[in-house]
C-alpha cells in the first residue's frame, strides 16, 4: 500500500513581491506535486492577496523561469519574483 | 577569448579593472569600458539615499553570464568583463563596469552599448529606491525598453 506523504516546499520571493509575501514562505507539496499555476493560486489564497496573480509576476523553477504549466516536484527550488529591474 | 561576468556585494573600483584588463594586452586595438555611477535623484527627482538591488543567488549570476556571452558572440571581440554590484550602493558609486577589447573600436563600442542595453532591461535584478522615509521599487524606463528594441534581430 502506498502512502501519500507531503513534502515541504520552500519558495522564495523577491522584488515587490517580497515586500508582500515576505522573503520566503514554506507549503506543503504533495508527493504528486503541483503546476507552478496551482502553487501560485495557493499560495495567493493562504496569503489573503492578490500580488501573485497580477500581470508580470513571473514564477520559476530551479532558477529557471517557468510557465504555470510547469510540474513543481518535491526538492524543486521555487521562487515568485516581479518584473527584473535590470542592472 | 575570456568571456567574464561576476557580481560582488562591495565596492567596485572602475580604474583598478581598467587597469587589470588592459594589462599586457597588445594585440588588440580597441578597449570601451563603460562605469555605471549611482544617482543622487530619482527619475521623479526625489532624493535618494542609497540603492538597494536585490538578487536571486544563481539566477542573477547566469543572467549576466548570457549577456556577456550573448554579446561575445554577435561582435568581433577579444575579451569581455562584465562586473555588477549587489546590495547597498550608495549615491555617487559604482554599481556597474564593463569593458571589451577588440581589434578595432567600432566592434568595441558596439559590443559595450550591447551589453549596457541588455544589462539595463534584463539583469535580474530588483531594484529600490530609498529615500526620506520613502523607498520604491523601479523597472526600466521606455527608454531603457527602445534602447534594448534596437539590438533585437
Amino acid at each position: 500500500m502506498s502512502v501519500s506523504v507531503d513534502t515541504k516546499l520552500s519558495i522564495q520571493f523577491f522584488g515587490r513581491v517580497g515586500d508582500v509575501m515576505g522573503k520566503a514562505r514554506t507549503i506543503d507539496l504533495p508527493d504528486g506535486g503541483w503546476t507552478l499555476g496551482e502553487l501560485r493560486r495557493r499560495l495567493a489564497a493562504a496569503a489573503g492577496s492578490d500580488i501573485l496573480l497580477q500581470p508580470g509576476v513571473r514564477g520559476a523553477i530551479d532558477k529557471q523561469v517557468a510557465s504555470d504549466e510547469a510540474m513543481v516536484r518535491p526538492g524543486a527550488e521555487v521562487a515568485f519574483f516581479s518584473l527584473f529591474s535590470g542592472g | 577569448m575570456a568571456v567574464v561576468s561576476r557580481i560582488q556585494a562591495g565596492p567596485l573600483h572602475p580604474a583598478a579593472e581598467l587597469d587589470a584588463f588592459l594589462a599586457g594586452r597588445s594585440d588588440d586595438g580597441a578597449v570601451v569600458n563603460f562605469t555605471g555611477v549611482t544617482r543622487r535623484s530619482a527619475h521623479s527627482g526625489a532624493e535618494v539615499a542609497s540603492l538597494h538591488l536585490e538578487h536571486y543567488p544563481g539566477m542573477t549570476e547566469r543572467s549576466i553570464a548570457d549577456i556577456a556571452e550573448a554579446g561575445a558572440a554577435r561582435f568581433e571581440v577579444s575579451d569581455v568583463l562584465v562586473i555588477h554590484r549587489h546590495g547597498e550602493i550608495a549615491p555617487g558609486e559604482a554599481i556597474v563596469f564593463v569593458a571589451v577589447a577588440s581589434r578595432r573600436r567600432g566592434e568595441a563600442f558596439a559590443a559595450a552599448e550591447y551589453l549596457m542595453d541588455r544589462l539595463k532591461t534584463e539583469a535580474a535584478f530588483w531594484k529600490r529606491e530609498d529615500g526620506s522615509g520613502e523607498s520604491h521599487w523601479i523597472e526600466p524606463t521606455a527608454v531603457d525598453r527602445d534602447r534594448r528594441a534596437r539590438w533585437s534581430d
